[in-house]
């Protein structure tokens, strides 16, 4: 296969990972694998920021990999700190040459066989998510001419990862919204059963409930849920002190 | 419909989504519209087959929602079950749905059209679309009713994320309203018949169906002790 069509295979590949329900780690570790074949570098690494703004060194293509980055994140220096800083791409053709603007990333990765580093930024506009790492075994290991084709992997790692948030942020409102609605079911319910059993009206039957809620220091949709379910008897409701004006009739 | 078109309709709806709560409606309008349909009705599905519209175009779109609660079967529920889109082009020769299908056809719906509102594994209605001829959907239409449904997912959790947890948005909470009386009354004929809140919600659908009432009116009955349920 020549490059142009590896090239072209990877990123049909990627889109098809990016379905409904996919695992994002699996799909960051899929690109770093990728990312060493089409652009023809050692090791490839994807770190992102969490909430506080703390680097993780979420998918490597090897554990030599993960183990430099670990480093960075750890001392807080190295190509991918200063690439989510800045935002801009990062370019370090002589390792070697590095040890004064990296004192402690650049000895350990030079120890650790590479020598030359490169980091490109993931980000959507304002929003910086972290830094695509490459690293080469030679000095000016990342050709010129791959800089564009880093920067459209590093977007595609972009996509999937906000893709994944999006989801998981409406799974969570969803969620949400079943479970208020579910509530009011419940509560609805639970006064019928009241209503019924007790001989009472709705007004009645809501108070007995919230009495009972609060005599027992309970969630009012607790309690409900438990008489909807039998657990909690309607008589066990009734003969509370303090329902005032909610007797059985 | 062009692609263009789509995304002048996606463009403008998603304008209005963080505004005010009259974006749903104007969803459904829009899909009949562009989608070359009758009308539309965004149905909420929370629990298993009981789907309530939060938004129509008009009211027979909202009246086929009302009937696939009252018979507990039809598109929107199917295509919120399955998760696929369900597509029912001549409801009139068609045996899927035996006790909607003649009712949806006296409301006057020919074709009827449903598609899942989804966001990743959670689930949670179906934009549903009904003719007043038979026929499938025009061409590449299929396409852009399904972006349509997404759209309308997008928009309802847009709205449902603005309050906080544990509360529901007006549109949602509205729909509760409408159903207080009838799930006080699921309450108590769960006692009357000693069964489980499906079983009493089977039987008051049952009742309103034998009866030809609307549910909401069986159920007021009951509340109001008119009606009791006895084994």
């Amino acid at each position: 296969m020549n490059r142009e069509d590896l090239v072209a295979r990877t990123f049909v590949e990627l889109a098809d990972t990016l379905v409904e329900n996919y695992d994002l780690i699996d799909f960051l570790h899929l690109l770093a694998e990728r990312c060493v074949s089409v652009l023809e570098v050692a090791e490839a690494g994807v770190v992102l920021a969490g909430g506080q703004g703390q680097l993780h060194a979420l998918a490597s293509s090897s554990e030599r990999m993960h183990l430099i980055e670990l480093i960075e994140i750890q001392r807080q220096d190295g190509p991918c700190l200063d690439c989510w800083r800045s935002g801009e791409a990062v370019r370090e053709d002589h390792l070697t040459d590095a040890t004064g603007r990296w004192p402690h990333f650049a000895p350990a990765a030079i120890e650790s066989g590479f020598a030359s580093a490169y980091a490109v930024p993931m980000r959507l506009r304002d929003q910086r998510l972290g830094a695509l790492n490459l690293f080469a075994n030679e000095v000016c290991g990342l050709d010129q001419s791959h800089e564009a084709l880093a920067q459209a992997l590093a977007d595609v790692a972009t996509i999937g990862i906000l893709h994944e948030r999006f989801i998981a942020r409406s799974e969570e409102v969803s969620a949400q919204l079943q479970v208020a609605f579910n509530t009011r079911v419940v509560l609805e319910q639970a006064k019928g059963v009241i209503a019924e059993s007790a001989r009472v009206d709705m007004d009645q039957a809501f108070a007995l409930l919230r009495g009972y809620a609060r005599h027992h220091n309970m969630l009012l949709s607790e309690v409900a849920r438990r008489v909807v379910d039998r657990e909690t008897a309607v008589a066990s409701l009734a003969i509370l002190p303090g329902t005032r004006g909610a007797r059985p009739r | 419909m062009t692609s263009d078109r789509s995304q002048r309709m996606i463009r403008r709806l998603v304008e209005q989504a963080g505004g005010p709560d009259a974006s749903l409606e104007w969803l459904c309008d829009t899909c009949a519209r562009e989608l070359e349909v009758s009308g539309a009705a965004v149905a909420l599905i929370v629990s298993g087959h009981d789907p309530g519209s939060i938004a129509s175009s008009d009211e027979v779109a909202s009246a086929v929602v009302d009937l696939q609660f009252r018979t507990g079967e039809g598109p929107a529920i199917d295509a919120h079950r399955g998760g696929l889109a369900v597509i029912e082009p001549e409801l009139a020769t068609s045996t899927r749905w035996p006790v909607l299908g003649p009712e949806a056809l006296a409301a006057g719906a020919e074709a009827l059209f449903a598609f899942p509102l989804r966001a990743g594994a959670a689930r949670f209605g179906a934009l549903t679309l009904y003719r007043d001829r038979s026929g499938p959907l025009g061409d590449g239409l299929f396409a852009a009713a399904q972006t349509m449904a997404e759209v309308a997912c997008e928009v309802t959790l847009r709205l449902q994320a603005q309050v906080p947890p544990g509360s529901l948005h007006q549109i949602i909470d509205h729909l509760g309203d409408q159903r207080t009386v009838i799930y006080q009354a699921t309450g108590m004929v769960m006692v009357q018949l000693g069964v489980g809140p499906e079983g009493a919600g089977a039987a008051l659908r049952a009742r309103a169906y034998v009866t030809d009432r609307p549910v909401r009116d069986v159920a007021a009955d009951v509340v109001d002790r008119r009606i009791r349920f006895e084994l």
